[in-house]
């Protein structure tokens, strides 16, 4: 579906992804995993444009993401939460949404399947994006980028800093577009997220991919996510209750 | 002329001032907020709609033979239209290669304003001259008359103030120049042609000085060197407002405006310069975000 073939992307003169190559299947969900600067972001904004790859390639299907301007990248029906959630914090909730709608270039609008799933944003239409709560920060961000009516959708930390119930709701919601054949890339940092919503898990490292791993082997295997992911991770959450 | 009537009369003078300040240092900011360039030629296109202004006016008058109201109006379409054009070309030719980078851009429009104002000079040539204005009409106060065109210029600014309001609150195009602003890289990975906005909004506000020029060269003659009081003022009432805060600008500009032509009339146009220089100081020291402006994150 994704597939990433060796590219190496800077920041002016300073390498930080170097030779990744990934490959994303039809309607997965898959994690990236990897310790704090290893390149998870710079991987997602190679994706979208945002830090263009200097060699190598990004197939979305048939479609070469990396030759195409940033600005098209969300056309081909690539929705994303960057990290930090990035909203505009002046725009209204509704024009932050607009602002999804844009980039598909139709009139139809996606605004009442993203309400329908976060109902709570109905009464904010007409609040700043920067006067939100941190939760109904996230569900703003995930719901601009449902705008663009994903069938591939990346995500970065979307559930960081948030309470247990806001955290099952975005991946209830993870869950649900997975049933719709979205697929997902989400970074996590959270190893026990991680086990609940991924299928497979691809370890970042420096810049690169050195294993991708279906996540029930993760379960078993703390010898991989000290590598990877390093100091002990938090104990698994049980029983957080939806909100 | 008693106190107040004489005053009313500053206040007037000081309304136009304000008006034709307020679009032209509204095209500034919102250059500087959306793009984060200083446009140090922005009192160039001023300059350029005041010449061009004279030019289209002349030209359809003697080629043509039409009214000078009718000459006026061809002027005011024409003239922004041919500096957005012209400002649409150093956008692309010059700001575009340079990734509009805050520190190049400013040592560019140097450039830019350099180049326009030799061009200004060699065409049309170092004399001062006058726009007729499209009508003459004389409002006959209790007091004093005055000039039905000035208070032309004060009703047609506000109306393009609100129109420029419009524009960016309610449309399409105004919400991705705000989005933009907030924001490019996140407005880029949503699908907005962020370099097409900023070239977009580098022609529209060069469009507003040349706009407000055009306004203005009835009662101010067109000259190549007018440019620079316009840029200095746009910048106070920028730096003043907060830079990137349009209603700061609005507001910085009204109060600017006011001031310069009430102390002009009372005391010395020199004076108000000097007031409004020191007021500048006093904002960067104490309030350097600008009276309006948000703070720094
Ligand atoms: N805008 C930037 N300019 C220069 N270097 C950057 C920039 N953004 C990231 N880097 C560097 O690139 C490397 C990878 O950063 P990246 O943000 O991709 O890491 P990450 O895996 O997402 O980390 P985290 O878990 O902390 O979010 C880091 O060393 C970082 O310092
Ligand atoms: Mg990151």
């Amino acid at each position: 579906m994704l597939l990433i073939n060796r590219i190496n992307s800077f920041y002016d003169d300073v390498q930080v992804l170097r030779d990744l190559s990934l490959d994303v299947h039809e309607g997965e969900v898959l994690c990236l995993l990897g310790r704090n600067g290893a390149g998870k972001t710079t991987t997602l904004k190679s994706i979208m444009g945002i830090v263009p790859p200097r060699s190598g390639e990004i197939m979305l299907d048939d479609t070469a993401l990396h030759l195409l301007p940033p600005h098209e990248i969300a056309g081909q029906r690539v929705g994303y939460v960057p990290q930090g959630r990035r909203l505009f914090p002046q725009l209204t909730v509704a024009e932050n949404l607009k602002i999804g709608d844009y980039a598909r270039h139709t009139a139809d609008s996606q605004r009442e399947r993203v309400l329908s799933l976060f109902p709570v944003l109905k009464a904010r239409l007409k609040q700043k994006a920067g006067t939100l709560s941190g939760g109904e920060q996230q569900m703003l961000a995930t719901g601009r980028a449902l705008s663009v009516d994903p069938v591939l959708l990346l995500m970065d930390e979307p559930t960081e800093g948030l309470q247990p119930s806001m955290i099952q709701l975005i991946r209830d919601v993870i869950i649900g577009l997975k049933k719709e054949g979205v697929t997902t890339i989400v970074v996590e940092q959270r190893v026990d997220a991680v086990l609940q919503i991924a299928d497979r898990v691809a370890f970042v490292e420096n810049g690169t991919v050195p294993m991708v791993v279906n996540a029930s082997e993760l379960a078993d295997s703390d010898a991989l996510i000290n590598r990877y992911v390093g100091v002990s991770h938090q104990p698994l959450a049980h029983g957080d209750p939806p909100s | 002329m008693d106190f107040w009537p004489y005053l009313l009369l500053a206040s007037l003078e000081g309304a136009v001032m304000a008006a034709v300040l307020a679009l032209t240092a509204l095209g500034l900011s919102l250059v500087f907020g959306v793009m984060r360039v200083v446009n140090v030629a922005h009192g160039e296109f001023f300059m350029l709609g005041a010449v061009l202004a004279w030019w289209f006016s002349s030209v359809s008058t003697q080629w043509f033979g039409i009214s000078p109201a009718l000459a006026f109006t061809v002027a005011f379409i024409m003239s922004p239209l041919v500096t957005a054009a012209v400002a649409l070309v150093a956008d692309r030719l010059v700001l575009k290669r340079l990734n509009y980078q805050p520190e190049a851009t400013i040592v560019a429009t140097i450039g830019i304003l350099y180049i326009i104002q030799q061009l200004a000079l060699t065409f049309y040539g170092p004399d001062a001259r006058p726009v007729v204005a499209p009508f003459s009409y004389r409002v006959q106060l209790p007091w004093f008359g005055y000039s039905g065109y000035k208070l032309f210029v004060i009703a047609a600014a506000v109306f393009l103030l609100g129109l420029v309001w419009f524009l960016l609150s309610r449309t399409r195009a105004g919400l991705l120049m705000r989005a933009t602003q907030q924001d490019y890289e996140t407005a880029q990975a949503f699908g907005i042609p962020v370099s097409r906005v900023y070239a977009g909004v580098f022609a529209f506000g060069a469009m507003l000085a040349a706009m407000a020029a055009v306004l203005i060269v009835p009662i101010q003659q067109a000259h190549y060197l007018m440019g620079l009081d316009p840029l200095l003022l746009s910048f106070i009432v920028v730096i003043i407002g907060g830079l990137g805060s349009l209603r700061g600008t609005l507001i910085a500009a009204l109060l600017i405006g006011m001031s310069d032509g009430i102390i002009s009339v009372f005391f010395s146009p020199t004076l108000a310069k000097i007031l409004a220089t020191t007021l500048v100081a006093m904002v960067l020291v104490f309030r350097p975000q600008g009276l309006f402006g948000d703070r720094p994150q």
